[in-house]
C-alpha cells in the first residue's frame, strides 16, 4: 500500500515537485544555523541594501543581498521557514482538533449544542477572516504566542462545519446503527467508527489550511500586528522593504518568492493527497 | 433562484466598476494642471491629513502647513528664523513686562471686516481659556494681560520677565473675533476665515483642502492661485506621485530616494536643516539605566556617523546635546561621546552589568524619517556589546501621549523634538525641569541644581546671561549622560521643476513664497 502510494506520488510530477519544496523548507526550519551562511539579525549599516550576488554591484559574501540593516536576506529567509512552518503546523493542529471536536459532537448529537455551534460559526463566517484576525490582535497585541492564539480561534469554524456535514450523513448508516444496537458506548462510536471516515477528509483541508496559515500570519506581520519584530519573519520582510521596492526590489522579491513557492507546495501536495484519499474519486 | 443571484452580483460588480471609473476620471481632471496660470494648481503631499482648520487649537506641523497659508500671525519669522513684522508693523519693550505693539491698519479678514486690536486680545484669551482646551495653552500663559489702547495699538503685559514672547507671538495666528462669535467655534474649525494670502475653499477629509489665492491680500495677490493639500502616509507613494506629476512637492522624501528624484529631469531636491533633533531617553528611575555608567556605556556603543552615513547618506548632523544648533544655548564646542566599543564594554563590567541582560527599547515607526531603520539599527548595535535588546515599536498617538504625560516605561527610548522658540529654554525645562512630568532624568545629586539653573534662566532676559546658563545645564547632562542626542535632521523635499521655492528649518511650507517658474 505505502509503496503504491510513493508510486503515485512520483508518477504526479506537480505533486513531486510539491514535496520537494515542502522537504526542502522542512529541512531549511530544523537545520537553519547550519545551512544560514550569517546569524539572521547580524547586522552591518556599511553593507546595506547590497543587489543579490549576481547583480554587477553584487557581493559574493551574499548571494541575495542584504536589506536595508546590512542583514543577509538568505539567512533570514532560511530562518523565516521555522515561523511560517511553526505557525502553519500548529494552527492547524489546533484549530483542527478543536473544530473536529466539535463538528463531531453536534453533528452527532444534534439538538441545542448542534444549533448553538452552528449559529456560532455563521456570525463568525460573516466576519472577513483577516479583519477579525486583524481585531483580536489589535487587542492582544503582538507576539508568536498571540498570532497562534488568533488564527486558532479564527480557523476552527471550518473543520467544525465540515466534519459536523459527514457525520450527519455517516451517522445514518448501517455500520453506526449496528454499533449503537450492540449497544457501543457513544464515545466509542464517534471516536472509533466515525472520526476514521472523516479522518481523510480533515487531513486534506488541514493541509491546504497550512498554506493559508502561513500567508495570514505574513499577512499580520506585514501589518506590523503579528510576529515580534526581532524574529525574522518572511511578513515582517515584506513589511522592511516596502519602503524601498523601487530602489531595491530584492529585499521584497526574495521572500515574496519563498512564500509564493511554499505555499505553491503545500497546494500541490493538497492537491494530490485529496485525489489519492476521496473514496468518490478513487472509484472512478 | 442562484441564477437571480449570480445576476445580482453581476450587477454589483458593474456598478463597482462604473463607480471606479468615474472617480478614475475626476481625479485625472483634477490633476491637469496645464493650462495658462490662472489654472495651474500647486499640488503638497503630507504624510497626514491636517486635524483641524483651527489654527489655535493644536501643535502639529502638518496641521499648521494648512493653516498658515490662511492666517497671519501677529510677528513672524523669516526663512532664517529672525523675528519680523507682520500684523503688527512695529514693538517697543516698554518695561521688562510690558510691550508695545502697533498693528497695520490695511488688513482685512477674506469677509471684508477689518483686522483690529480686538482680534490679538481675542485670541490669546481664547488660547488661555481653559474651556477651549487649546494644546498652545502653555505657550500663552505667561501673558497676564492684553490691553487694547486703541484699534491699532495695543499692549500685552507678563506676569514676569519672558524672553520668549517675541517667538510665541510670531506663532499666534490671529482669528476674526466678529466671525467665531457669530457662527460658533465648530463651524469656524471647519470653513474658517484669516487675514492670510490663501481663503478657504474645500476640505474633505483624508482626500484632499483646497485652497485659494486671497486676491487682496495685504502684501501682494500671491502667484499661486490654487493650492491642495493631500495626505498621502506612505513616502514611496509620495514618490511615485511626484514622478507621475501629480505633486509639486512632497515631505519626507526618503534618502535613499534622493538621487532617483535627482536624476529626473522634470525633479528637483530641496534640503533644510531641520531644528528637529532626534535622541533617545532613559527612564532612570529604571534600576538597570540609574547608573552613570551603563548610560555612559550605551552612549559609546551606539555608532551614531555609521547610522547617518549609511541610513541617511550622510543627510544629517550628528549631534551631543538635546538642544538644535539654531537655538540660543546651543553649546558648539561640546563634542559627542563618539562609537568606541572597548570603553563601552570596559563600563559595562565596572557597573557590574552581565551579558545577555535584557533592556527594553522603545520607537515610533513612521513619524520621523527612518525612525524605525535608526531603532534597529541601535538595537543591534547594543547587541554587539552584550545586551539582549527588546524592541518595540508602537502606534505615534500612544506613544506621544506617553511620552507627554510622563509615562514612557521603556529604558531607553527614541523620540524627535523640534522647538520652534529658537532658545534652548523651552526644551530643557521640558526634558529636565522636576516640575514637570516630563523629567525622565531623576537623579537627586543633580535635579536640584538642575531646577535652579533652569528657573534663573527663565528670568534672565539678557541673552548671554541665559546663554551662559544653559551651558552649565548641558555640561551636567553631557557628563551625567542623561540622554543620548543622536542627529540633528535634514529636511527633504522633492520638487516639480514647475516651482522655485527653498525650503525653511521650521518645515513650514510659505506656498505665498512659491513662484511658477514659467
Amino acid at each position: 500500500m505505502k509503496n503504491k502510494t510513493l508510486k503515485m506520488l512520483i508518477k504526479r510530477k506537480t505533486a513531486l515537485a510539491g514535496a520537494i519544496i515542502i522537504l526542502i523548507v522542512v529541512v531549511s526550519a530544523i537545520l537553519a544555523p547550519v545551512f544560514s551562511p550569517y546569524d539572521p539579525n547580524e547586522s552591518d549599516l556599511n553593507k546595506r541594501l547590497l543587489p543579490p550576488s549576481w547583480d554587477d554591484e553584487g557581493s559574493s559574501e551574499h548571494l541575495l543581498g542584504t536589506d536595508h540593516l546590512g542583514r543577509d536576506i538568505l539567512s533570514r529567509i532560511i530562518y523565516g521557514t521555522r515561523i511560517s512552518l511553526l505557525v502553519g503546523i500548529i494552527t492547524v493542529l489546533l484549530s483542527g482538533i478543536f473544530g473536529t471536536v466539535l463538528g463531531l459532537l453536534g453533528g452527532y448529537y444534534r439538538g441545542f449544542l448542534d444549533s448553538f455551534l452552528m449559529r456560532l460559526t455563521e456570525v463568525q463566517l460573516a466576519f472577513p477572516f483577516i479583519l477579525l484576525a486583524l481585531a483580536i490582535m489589535s487587542v492582544l497585541g503582538p507576539g508568536l504566542r498571540n498570532v497562534i492564539l488568533v488564527l486558532s480561534i479564527t480557523g476552527w469554524v471550518m473543520y467544525s462545519r465540515l466534519v459536523r456535514g459527514e457525520v450527519l450523513l455517516l451517522r445514518e448508516l448501517e455500520y453506526v446503527k449496528a454499533a449503537k444496537a450492540l449497544g457501543q458506548k457513544n464515545g466509542k462510536i464517534i471516536f472509533g467508527h466515525i472520526l476514521p471516515n472523516v479522518f481523510p477528509t480533515i487531513v486534506v483541508v488541514g493541509t491546504l489550511r497550512v498554506a493559508n496559515m502561513i500567508i495570514a500570519e505574513a499577512s499580520l506581520t506585514f501589518l506590523g500586528l503579528g510576529v515580534e519584530s526581532r524574529i525574522p519573519t518572511w511578513g515582517s520582510m515584506l513589511a522592511d522593504g516596502r519602503g524601498y521596492i523601487t530602489s531595491a526590489w530584492w529585499v521584497t522579491a526574495f521572500p515574496g518568492i519563498a512564500i509564493m513557492l511554499t505555499v505553491l507546495g503545500i497546494n500541490l501536495v493538497g492537491d494530490w493527497l485529496r485525489d489519492v484519499l476521496d473514496p468518490r474519486l478513487k472509484t472512478s | 433562484m442562484t441564477r437571480t443571484l449570480f445576476n445580482r452580483n453581476r450587477l454589483v460588480i458593474l456598478m463597482l466598476v462604473v463607480v471606479l471609473i468615474f472617480t478614475g476620471c475626476q481625479a485625472a481632471t483634477e490633476g491637469d494642471n496645464n493650462g495658462d496660470d490662472t489654472e495651474k494648481v500647486l499640488t503638497v503631499l503630507q504624510g497626514v491629513d491636517p486635524t483641524t482648520m483651527d489654527p489655535n487649537m493644536h501643535s502639529e506641523t502638518p496641521t499648521a502647513n494648512v493653516d498658515r497659508q490662511m492666517f497671519d500671525s501677529l510677528l513672524d519669522q523669516d526663512d532664517s528664523m529672525n523675528i519680523v513684522e507682520s500684523l503688527a508693523s512695529s514693538w517697543e519693550m516698554q518695561d521688562e513686562t510690558t510691550w508695545k505693539f502697533y498693528l497695520r491698519d490695511d488688513v482685512f479678514f477674506h469677509d471684508g471686516v477689518q483686522f483690529t486690536a480686538n482680534d490679538v486680545k481675542f485670541t490669546i484669551e481664547r488660547i488661555q481659556n481653559p474651556e477651549n482646551n487649546s494644546s498652545q495653552i502653555g505657550n500663552y500663559s505667561a501673558i497676564s494681560e492684553v490691553v487694547i489702547e486703541d484699534d491699532f495699538e495695543l499692549i500685552i503685559k507678563t506676569a514676569e520677565p519672558y524672553p520668549l514672547l517675541l517667538v510665541r507671538l510670531a506663532a499666534l495666528r490671529v482669528v476674526p473675533k466678529h466671525y467665531i462669535e457669530e457662527v460658533g467655534q465648530e463651524t469656524f474649525a471647519s470653513e474658517p476665515i484669516g487675514t492670510g494670502p490663501y481663503k478657504f475653499e474645500r476640505w474633505v477629509k483624508d482626500e484632499h483642502v483646497t485652497l485659494v489665492a486671497n486676491e487682496d491680500y495685504w502684501k501682494g495677490s500671491p502667484s499661486v492661485k490654487k493650492v491642495i493639500f493631500k495626505p498621502v502616509p506612505e513616502s514611496a507613494a509620495r514618490v511615485m506621485a511626484l514622478q507621475a506629476g501629480e505633486a509639486d512637492i512632497i515631505v519626507n522624501l526618503p534618502p535613499h530616494q534622493v538621487s532617483e528624484v535627482e536624476n529626473d529631469a522634470s525633479l528637483s531636491v530641496g534640503q533644510t536643516n531641520s531644528t528637529r533633533f532626534i535622541m533617545l531617553v532613559f527612564t532612570t528611575k529604571n534600576q538597570l539605566v540609574s547608573d552613570v555608567k551603563v548610560r555612559q556605556a550605551i552612549n559609546y556603543a551606539i555608532d551614531v556617523d555609521s547610522i547617518v552615513n549609511n541610513i541617511f547618506s550622510g543627510r544629517a548632523t550628528p549631534t551631543a546635546q538635546p538642544v538644535a544648533n539654531f537655538d540660543l544655548g546651543f553649546d558648539s564646542n561640546l563634542e559627542p561621546y563618539g562609537f568606541n566599543l572597548e570603553r563601552a564594554q570596559e563600563l559595562l563590567s565596572d557597573a557590574g552589568i552581565a551579558e545577555g541582560i535584557v533592556i527594553n527599547m522603545g520607537s515610533p515607526s513612521g513619524r520621523y524619517p527612518m525612525d524605525k531603520e535608526v531603532a534597529e539599527a541601535i538595537a543591534a548595535q547594543l547587541g554587539s556589546v552584550g545586551f539582549d535588546v527588546n524592541l518595540s515599536f508602537e502606534e505615534w498617538g500612544s506613544y506621544a501621549t506617553n511620552t507627554l504625560q510622563g509615562q514612557q516605561k521603556h529604558d531607553v527610548w527614541l523620540i524627535g523634538w523640534g522647538s520652534s522658540t529658537f532658545d534652548a529654554g523651552s526644551t530643557l525645562d521640558f526634558w529636565l525641569n522636576t516640575n514637570l512630568i516630563t523629567a525622565y532624568y531623576q537623579d537627586s545629586n543633580y535635579n536640584p541644581v538642575l531646577d535652579e539653573l533652569l528657573n534663573e534662566s527663565k528670568r534672565t532676559m539678557d541673552d548671554q546671561a541665559r546663554e551662559s546658563l544653559y551651558h552649565q545645564v548641558i555640561e551636567i547632562i553631557h557628563e551625567q549622560a542623561a540622554f543620548v542626542p543622536l542627529y540633528q535632521q535634514v529636511d527633504l523635499y522633492g520638487l516639480s521643476q514647475r516651482i522655485s521655492w527653498s525650503p525653511r528649518p521650521d518645515e513650514i511650507i510659505r506656498v505665498f513664497n512659491i513662484d511658477w517658474n514659467e
